[in-house]
Formats: structure tokens, C-alpha cells, sequence
């Protein structure tokens, strides 16, 4: 039996990759006051933005809860290996929980990653896994294919306000740029797991020459993705420069999923580039 | 039919009152858990102000109350029951219902918990056993525990029951051993974490397992659960009023203390820090007051407060370790913030607003000073050395003060300060170096996407001719309208807004994306600005940002990017 790989909604995969490598994606939950939504199930990206517009009350996440790693994990351990990547343990619980789960069900058939990072930056190395797993790879190669792809994967995210990452307590180390009496679009990164201060600038234009310029750090890109919350445009804007720089990296777009919605909110818009070995 | 048994029989002699109750069923079980629950719910508020970690999400109360009430339902709906088969549904329907990190360690609890043998009844020994499996699984779930914590106030418990069991007591008295330790862990979390004693608070998610605790142990006992938050020193206003500063940004120290007179006027008192630093906050009542204020440097400050009262509680570590950094007397790891490879911002400029807006972007200190008042190297200098840091950037923000920002540096390098004196000749290149500012960055990329920033900055001056004169060979009268731009008379004309449209027109030609700032002066209302700022967007398609500068002498000074 193949590999089987497990990540959580936060990966922001396309769902026709999704099912093409036969990912199982475990919900995160996102909540409206007392309405509880699975992440991806319930509620998609469309629905939850529409929401998020009109509705009064800000809404909040969750990590799943152990019991959906559970039936996941003895589903599928059942019948072969398990290669399981999550969301930074800095940014949530669920790499934990999964943990936990895992030694429960069948600790020596399913490896847990951490993938030190979130939304795509997270998800370029679910990918690593499962095409590692769709090409009949051990679960350590697929474990292996992760971990190498974490390591070479660079994330800048422009915002149009920090106040979402703020409330939401995932601020990191990019509180130094919260507040300032200027219109300010902050551009973070992911290092060491959280949050990371980047540049800011004071234009949309300058935004978007921002996160091309980091297409074009590295002399050899295999992969870029670009996510948008709510600006299609600019997200096609960046995807078409991005390509441009280097044609020859595989490119992904799409768009964040709720649960990076509400830490982010309206206007975010990000690149993951993951460096050729 | 069987006769009535005489109620005299022997075997039944004790009503249940009259003898201790050593056990408890299942019934009491879920009661207990529902009642814990029910306390959970009234307390989540509370509990909720005071999450600080590990992701401070103000959520925990929430999350904990969610995740109990799933298990409480469950558990009264198998109250027929043994214990076995109350815990099992509580932990089943915990582990599904889990909401949040906080929730998750709970369900994790249960979970353990609830492994129990199957028995009709559950005694002391079964129950320390029990919270002894709760925590085991609770720690398993953290790939590194950290003490101080819901796991501390778990790990606690089951000692306490545990030692309960030992000397013969009934379950519920080692019930109750087990909700007071917990309750002395959270009264100890501070002194084990220390972000909450920096916040002020006690651990959330452990106060949450006292709240379930002792709501369980007060339903076995019969009583209304009187559950107190602990050590009663949770200011959830404080706390909230303060993150709120912090969120907003600020620089400098973050300073606090108590002051203590026989009369305290906290307004006169709030009124007269703010020109002392800023974020100030003052709280208290008659006779006292709690201070928070960001400030370049402290001592003065302490040294004002001291001729009004008594001071206490003053938070003076920081200065200190700050006075070692720059000694280089610090045997101990710097925080990163004062590491030598970050550094501090001194800016000069005039007007409120500018000065505001300078902090608000990370200038560590701003330097009252501009066109007509220089301030003095000396002044520059004291700045410098203040912020602590072993590595400075001035922007003197004019260029009638680069020499006396120059001569600053050369002083503060004898007092171990490196200096960096920027090229940025105007406000708005100031404002662009900042915003350019990474405090995370070493040092050196720093200062480069600094002076990068600046040379993308054109700016202009707005101002009206003191006298009748002759300026690059242009004849202006008194009080007409002159704009200069980057130092060169650019346009003289009547109305201040014309002079300011053809300085912009000047500078934005060629320009792509062009950014304009107008800081509008101490003399130039909102409405005039935006009306300014909007003929602008009109013949230029620009973006525009109106500022507050509040500078004297100049109706606007202009930054194009």
C-alpha cells in the first residue's frame, strides 16, 4: 500500500490536488459566535469571505479535535503508512494533538511532521510528501520530502492591516510593526515557526514589487504559490510577474482558506517559493 | 411478598450521614462533572482576560467551558451508570468536542481519566489513579511541557489525591485536596512562567481546571460551588487597557510604578506624563495611582513621581539591564531587543503630530528641533546614549542639523555608542527611513534598506517669504507663497495651495505609483488638507495620505515617492 498523507485545512491546497494525490485533510473549525463550521467542509473560502464582510461578530478558530485525527489516523493506518505534516506548533495546537492521536492509534505506522509554517508555506511540503507517496516512496522518504522541502521553502505575506494576526494572538514577532500613524502594508515571513517582521511600505505597488523580489532572491525556484484573501487581481498580478521572473518554477494559486482568513483578513496577499535543490 | 425488613437490622444500622461516604457512583460522578462545568461557564469571562499563553488568544475560558459542557451532557445522559461509564462518555464526547489548545489538554485529561476498572463505585485509591492517567495523558500531548501551566495545576491535583488516598481519606475529601492544590498552583504559576508575572496575571488554562475542580468537589460536598479567582490580583482592565498600548506601538521603556500620596489627581497627573512619553495610563484611586507609561528614560520620570508621593512597584529592571549593555558589564544573555546587533532610532523634528508619527513608526527617541531651533549636539548626544542601544541611527530631518547630528555621533561614540548619522535632509525622508526600519534585521541590511528609502524620497517645504527678497534669481515679495523643493525654490506663488500643487507637480514627474504625503502645519486644518490632497489625486492619479505634523512655519511640508 502507498503512503497515506494527513494535513489539516490550513494547507490551502487546491482541492483537485487534493484529490489527485489523495490527501486526507483533517478541519480546523471556525466559529461565527456559536455557529461552528469544519473548515473546507462546511464553509469554504467564498462563503467565508462573503460572511466575514457582513457579519458582526469577529470570527474565531479552533484545531480539531482529537477525535477527527483519530478516526483519520485508524482509517487509513489500517491499511498502510501514514506521513501526517501540520501547521507550526507555534501557531496552533494541532501538530500536538495529531502527535497524540498518532501514538494512540499506531505509533509505528504514522510519523508526525511540523512543518514550521502555515497556509502554503506548509503545504509545498504536504505536496513534497504526497508526490514522494504517489511515486511509491517509504514513509520516511515521504517524511524526508517534507522536512527537505521545509527547510527550502520562503514565505512573504503583505498585509493590509495587522490587526486580525494581532487580535488573534499570533502576532510573533511582528508586533513591532503593529500600530504607526501611517496607512503602513506590513510584509511578514515565516521563520522559526512564527511570525516575522519583513519590510513594510506604504503602497500597494510596492507591496507587489515586494513579493515578486523575493521569486527572484533565490537563483533557482522549482515551485511558487500565490494566495490571495480578497484581491483576485493583485493575486493574478503577482502570479503573472512571479512566472514571469521564473518561468520555469511550477506555479499554484488559489486563495486562504478561513482559518488563515480570520488571522489575516481582508487583503492579504502572499508568495511561498521553495528554492531548487 | 416479602415482609418489611425491622429498620433496626444491623447491616443497615449507619444511614448514610451518619457515616462517612468513602465512594461515589456514577450518578454523583456526572453530577460533579456537570456541576464543574456549570462553574466553567460562569467563570470563562474571567478566564478569558487573563490567557496570555501560549498563544494569547483571550480564548481559553471559552474553549474550556465548550469543551466541559460537551462532556458534562454526556455524562449526565450515562448517569445511570457505573463511574467507569461516565468518565468513558465524558472523555468520548470531550475528545470530539474539543475546542483549542486549552480544550484538547482537557479532553487529553478525561481521556485518562476515564480509564478506570469497571467498578460499581469509585474510591480515593481509583480517583488519585484516575487523575494520575489524566495527567500522564495531558503531558503527553506537549512535546515540551512548560511548568506553571493547566499541566502544573493537573500535576498537582494528582499529587493531592493521591496523598489523600494514602492516609484512608473518602473520595471526596480527596477530591477536595486535589481542586486546593490545583487552586495553589495557579496561585504559584507567575513564579514558574514568567510572561504571566510580566502580565500580571495567573495561568488561564490553570485557573480553568481549579474552576472545574472545585465546582466538582462542591457538588459532592452538597454546596454551592464558591469558586474565587485566585490570589484575587487579576486586573482584567489593566491587562486589557495595556495590551491595547502595547498593540498600538510605542517606544522606549515600557515603565511603570504605583504612586502613593495623600492626594492623588490622576488627571493632573496623566496630564503632565504625556509630555514626559506616551502611552500613559493611569489608574488607581484617592490616594493611589497605577502608572504605565513608554518613555525614553525612565530615571527622570521616577524622579517627578518621587516629589508627589511615595513610589513603589516600580519596574526598573529593563533600565538596568540596559545601563550593563552599554557598559558591556552584562555577564547575562541580552534580551534580543537589546542585543548589539539591533538598533535604536534617534530622529529630530518639529511639530507634535510629526513627532507622534516618528514614535509611532519605531524612533526610539525624537529630538525637538527643526529649521529655526537646533537643538545642540550635546542635546543630540544625551539622546543617543539613552536609548540603550550599542548601535544608533540619527536622522536629523533637516540639513541645517547633519553637522550638529555629526557631532553627536563622534560624542557618543567616546561613551561606547556607535552612531549612524543618515543622509535624510527632510521629514518626509525621515518618516521613509523608518517605515524602511526593521528592528528584526542585523544591523547593517538595516540601515541599507534605510538609506535606500531615503534616496527614493523627494520632498518639498510650503512656507510664506518673511521678507521681499531675491531667491535663486527669483524676486519674492513678503507673504507670498514659496515652495522649495529638496532645499531649491521651486514655485513663489499668492495661495499656499498653489505653491504646494506646483512643488508636487515638479516632483512627481517621471514618477510611476507615486506616493504623496502632505504633513499639514500647526496652522492647516483637516479640510483644507484633504481639499488640497484631493485637487491632487484629480490632476495627478496619485495616492495621497493627509498627516497631522503640527509643525510651525510650514503649512505643509510634501513627500513624494
Amino acid at each position: 500500500m502507498a503512503v497515506r498523507v494527513v494535513t489539516d485545512s490550513t494547507s490551502d491546497i487546491p482541492r483537485e490536488t487534493v484529490e489527485e494525490l489523495r490527501i486526507d485533510v483533517v478541519p480546523l473549525t471556525v466559529a461565527f459566535g456559536s455557529e461552528q463550521y469544519r473548515d473546507g467542509i462546511d464553509l469554504n473560502a467564498d462563503e467565508f469571505y462573503a460572511r466575514l464582510g457582513q457579519s458582526k461578530v469577529l470570527p474565531t478558530t479552533s484545531q480539531p479535535p482529537p477525535a477527527l485525527f483519530r478516526y483519520a489516523y485508524g482509517h487509513l493506518a489500517s491499511r498502510g503508512d501514514v506521513v501526517s505534516v501540520h501547521l507550526s506548533h507555534k501557531f496552533s495546537g494541532t501538530v500536538n494533538t495529531a502527535r497524540a492521536a498518532a501514538a494512540e492509534v499506531a505509533p509505528e505506522r504514522i510519523s508526525v511532521v511540523d512543518s514550521g509554517s502555515a497556509s502554503m508555506g506548509m503545504g509545498l511540503c504536504v505536496l513534497a510528501a504526497a508526490r514522494a507517496a504517489a511515486e511509491g516512496k517509504s514513509r520516511d522518504e515521504c517524511v524526508a520530502a517534507a522536512e527537505s522541502t521545509a527547510r527550502r521553502v520562503h514565505v512573504a505575506v503583505a498585509f493590509e492591516t495587522l490587526d486580525f494576526l494581532r487580535r488573534g494572538g499570533r502576532i510573533g514577532r511582528a508586533q513591532a510593526f503593529v500600530g504607526g500613524l501611517l496607512r503602513l502594508k506590513p510584509i511578514l515571513t515565516v521563520q522559526e515557526g512564527e511570525a516575522h517582521p519583513l519590510t513594510r511600505v506604504r503602497s500597494r505597488g510596492k507591496a507587489l514589487d515586494e513579493l515578486v523580489a523575493l521569486a527572484t532572491r533565490f537563483e533557482r525556484v522549482s515551485e511558487i504559490a500565490i494566495l490571495h484573501t480578497t484581491t483576485p487581481d493583485d493575486a493574478a498580478q503577482l502570479a503573472e510577474r512571479a512566472q514571469e521572473a521564473r518561468p520555469d518554477a511550477r506555479l499554484m494559486t488559489g486563495r486562504f482558506g478561513p482559518v488563515l482568513g480570520v488571522h489575516g483578513g481582508p487583503g492579504m496577499l502572499g508568495i511561498a517559493v521553495v528554492e531548487q535543490q | 411478598m416479602a415482609l418489611p425488613q425491622p429498620r433496626s437490622a444491623p447491616e443497615d444500622a449507619g444511614p448514610a450521614s451518619s457515616r462517612p461516604v468513602t465512594t461515589i457512583d456514577g450518578e454523583a460522578l456526572a453530577g460533579a462533572l456537570a456541576r464543574g462545568a456549570a462553574a466553567l461557564a460562569e467563570q470563562a469571562d474571567a478566564i478569558n482576560v487573563i490567557n496570555v499563553f501560549p498563544v494569547p488568544d483571550g480564548d481559553t475560558g471559552t474553549n474550556m467551558s465548550m469543551t466541559m459542557r460537551a462532556a458534562a451532557g454526556a455524562a449526565v445522559a450515562a448517569a445511570a451508570g457505573s463511574p467507569r461509564e461516565v468518565a468513558r462518555a465524558a472523555s468520548d464526547a470531550a475528545l470530539m468536542g474539543a475546542k483549542g489548545n486549552s480544550g484538547v489538554i482537557l479532553s487529553q485529561f478525561l481521556a485518562g481519566f476515564a480509564a478506570m476498572p469497571d467498578d460499581e463505585t469509585l474510591d480515593a485509591v481509583a480517583l488519585a489513579a484516575a487523575f494520575e492517567r489524566g495527567r500522564d495523558g495531558a503531558y503527553r500531548l506537549i512535546s515540551a511541557p512548560r511548568e506553571g501551566t493547566i499541566l502544573t495545576a493537573m500535576a498537582e491535583a494528582a499529587r493531592a489525591a493521591r496523598g489523600a488516598a494514602t492516609a484512608g481519606d473518602a473520595t471526596v475529601a480527596a477530591l477536595a485536596s486535589a481542586a486546593e492544590a490545583a487552586r495553589q498552583a495557579v496561585a504559584d504559576s507567575p513564579d514558574l512562567l514568567p510572561v504571566l508575572k510580566e502580565a500580571g496575571v495567573v495561568d488561564s488554562g490553570a485557573q480553568g481546571f481549579y474552576v472545574l475542580l472545585a465546582g466538582m468537589a462542591a457538588a459532592l460536598h452538597g454546596e454551592p460551588a464558591d469558586v474565587t479567582i485566585a490570589r484575587g490580583r487579576i486586573d482584567a482592565s489593566w491587562l486589557a487597557a495595556k495590551r491595547r498600548l502595547h498593540g498600538d506601538g510605542g517606544a522606549g521603556f515600557c515603565t511603570e510604578f504605583v504612586l502613593t500620596a495623600p492626594v492623588v489627581d490622576r488627571e493632573a497627573l496623566r496630564r503632565s506624563l504625556s509630555t514626559m512619553g506616551t502611552s500613559v495610563l493611569v489608574i488607581g484611586g484617592e490616594t493611589t495611582a497605577r502608572v504605565h507609561i513608554h518613555t525614553a528614560d525612565p530615571a527622570p520620570l521616577f524622579a517627578y513621581a518621587r516629589t508627589l508621593g511615595a513610589v513603589s512597584h516600580e519596574k526598573a529592571d529593563d533600565m538596568q539591564a540596559q545601563l550593563e549593555a552599554l557598559a558591556g558589564r552584562s555577564s547575562a544573555p541580552l534580551p534580543d531587543a537589546r542585543s548589539a546587533d539591533r538598533i535604536a532610532v534617534v530622529a529630530v523634528a518639529a511639530g507634535d503630530g510629526i513627532e507622534a508619527l516618528l514614535r509611532s513608526l519605531g524612533a526610539g527617541a525624537v529630538v525637538r528641533g527643526g529649521q529655526t531651533m537646533n537643538p545642540s549636539a550635546g542635546e543630540i548626544a544625551e539622546a543617543i546614549v539613552a536609548t540603550g542601544a550599542a548601535r544608533v541611527v540619527v536622522l536629523p530631518d533637516n540639513p541645517n542639523i547633519v553637522l550638529a547630528a555629526r557631532q553627536a555621533a563622534e560624542a557618543a561614540a567616546q561613551r561606547g555608542v556607535r552612531a549612524d548619522v543618515l543622509p535624510a535632509r527632510s521629514v518626509p525622508q525621515g518618516v521613509a527611513a523608518l517605515v524602511a526600519l526593521n528592528g528584526e534585521a542585523p544591523a547593517d541590511a538595516a540601515i541599507a534598506a534605510m538609506m535606500e528609502a531615503i534616496d527614493a524620497v523627494s520632498s518639498a517645504e510650503v512656507t510664506r517669504a518673511v521678507r521681499t527678497t531675491n531667491v535663486d534669481g527669483r524676486a519674492v515679495r513678503a507673504r507670498q507663497a514659496i515652495a522649495l523643493v529638496d532645499g531649491v525654490l521651486a514655485a513663489v506663488e499668492d495661495e499656499i495651495g498653489a505653491a504646494a500643487r506646483a512643488a508636487v507637480a515638479r516632483m512627481i514627474a517621471g514618477r510611476r505609483d507615486a506616493l504623496v504625503t502632505l504633513y499639514r502645519g500647526a496652522d492647516v486644518d483637516q479640510a483644507s488638507a484633504e481639499a488640497l490632497a484631493a485637487q491632487l489625486r484629480e490632476a495627478h492619479g496619485c495616492e495621497v495620505e493627509v498627516v497631522r505634523g503640527g509643525q510651525p512655519q510650514y503649512p505643509y511640508l510634501i513627500g513624494v515617492e
